[in-house]
């Protein structure tokens, strides 16, 4: 769990260009959107998409959205929970 | 159709156009030209940057530059010229279409990936919510959104426009067009010797260069264009004639600075050989492409060169009081464009 945590990290920092943020400095449970790491919502479809691309994931219920994407910790147990 | 420039803006091969005018312009070697790019935190918020792609972070910085000279109470609409438009991220978009079978594709690279996402971000940035428009016509797009310019500054002189003329060069938009050998052969000499090769092809460019107008002439104005016309598939001899109607038009016997887009390739450059003949004995003439290669939009470099000479009166020998400027493309578009000292 704790790999899939730090390379979910580094793909939040890559993909959405956070060239201000290091992977490490991403609290588990910090809030991504928002006043946590500042992301809106073209920064939740590039998530959804990094979801998709990497996990084969497809979020497919818009209203479970902000509690999916709430912190790298919902999106680490969403995967989880989902991969096939 | 008069109207003023009375601000620019530029992110170009040169650091600035009094540079490009000086006797030492920067000089690049091999065949492509890249633009000197400012730190772009003077201009966008650190957290904006991130997401924004590079030849919005070029426009916007020229656009912010041009209003920052200019000056003005409010900016009234936003005219963008673009041959290529957002290049890059048109690229990024088709390769991930290809990568990911048209699946799960980025929507920052879609978004980017139009045209009028210049002119969009650049009025976004400056909280224009007025006229905002883009023109991609090869090249002769920065002169379609300059005379769009000049028809709404007719209507309502007293109004400032943003216009601009943008175009970035990538590694793919420079292979693609290495395949119709648009581009002579990277060799050792500098950018400064363009025209004495006498061989075929250019070198490739890129730039951002934005010009605050108005109806109203203001302090800070650099100069009056006169006029502004194109001509699509027509000959030189069509562009001589329509030069002469155009200075005739405005009582000039004669223009005292010609300013030609000749870009280094001698297959192109017998067309302005051809139109500076006519107009050789009337005064003296300059080329610029050496210093900002060949780009759908080049001619908005020239057009900042232009100006920033008459407004400096950093003068070839003499003081110009008019200039024209003509640049084509053969077999497709030409460009006439009159400027006079005020």
């Amino acid at each position: 769990m704790d790999a899939l945590k730090a390379e979910l990290k580094s793909l939040l920092v890559e993909h959405l260009n956070l060239t201000t943020v290091k992977p490490e400095e991403i609290g588990d449970d910090q809030p991504i959107f928002g006043d946590g790491l500042g992301l809106d919502s073209i920064d939740a479809l590039e998530v959804i998409v990094l979801l998709q691309q990497h996990y084969g994931i497809r979020l497919t219920k818009a209203e479970n959205g902000p509690k999916v994407l709430y912190s790298v910790n919902t999106i680490a147990d969403y995967i989880t929970e989902h991969r096939k | 159709m008069s109207f003023y420039i009375n601000g620019i803006g530029a992110v170009s091969p040169q650091k600035s156009f009094a540079e490009a005018l000086s006797s030492k312009p920067a000089v690049h070697y091999g065949n492509q030209l890249h633009c000197q790019e400012p730190d772009y935190t003077a201009f966008i918020d650190a957290r904006q940057l991130r997401r924004l792609s590079r030849i919005v972070k070029l426009s916007i910085a020229a656009s912010s530059q041009a209003v920052q000279d200019a000056a003005p109470a409010i900016i009234d609409g936003v005219i963008v010229g673009t041959g290529w438009g957002c290049i890059e991220d048109t690229v990024t978009f088709l390769e991930k279409m290809v990568e990911n079978q048209e699946e799960a594709l980025s929507p920052t690279a879609f978004i980017h990936s139009t045209h009028n996402t210049i002119a969009a971000q650049v009025a976004f940035q400056l909280k224009c919510k007025g006229y905002n428009t883009t023109y991609s016509h090869r090249s002769i797009s920065f002169e379609s959104a300059l005379l769009d310019a000049a028809l709404l500054l007719a209507e309502t002189p007293a109004q400032t426009l943003l216009v601009g003329g943008v175009d970035e060069l990538t590694n793919t938009s420079f292979s693609i067009l290495s395949r119709f050998d648009l581009f002579k052969q990277p060799q050792e000499l500098g950018s400064d010797s363009l025209f004495s090769l006498g061989t075929a092809g250019t070198v490739a460019g890129e730039g951002s260069v934005f010009f605050a107008v108005s109806g109203v002439r203001t302090e800070h104005s650099y100069c009056q264009v006169a006029a502004v016309q194109t001509l699509s598939f027509g000959s030189t001899d069509d562009a001589v004639e329509a030069a002469r109607k155009m200075l005739q038009r405005h009582g000039l016997p004669a223009v005292d600075l010609l300013l030609l887009g000749n870009n280094g390739d001698s297959k192109e450059d017998k067309h302005y050989d051809s139109f500076e003949t006519n107009f050789t004995q009337q005064g003296q003439t300059l080329k610029f492409k050496h210093l900002c290669g060949e780009y759908p939009t080049a001619s908005a470099f020239g057009l900042g060169l232009g100006a920033t000479l008459l407004k400096q009166n950093l003068s070839l020998g003499s003081v110009p009081q008019s200039v024209l400027f003509y640049n084509c493309s053969p077999q497709s578009h030409q460009a006439l464009v009159l400027l006079r000292a005020c």
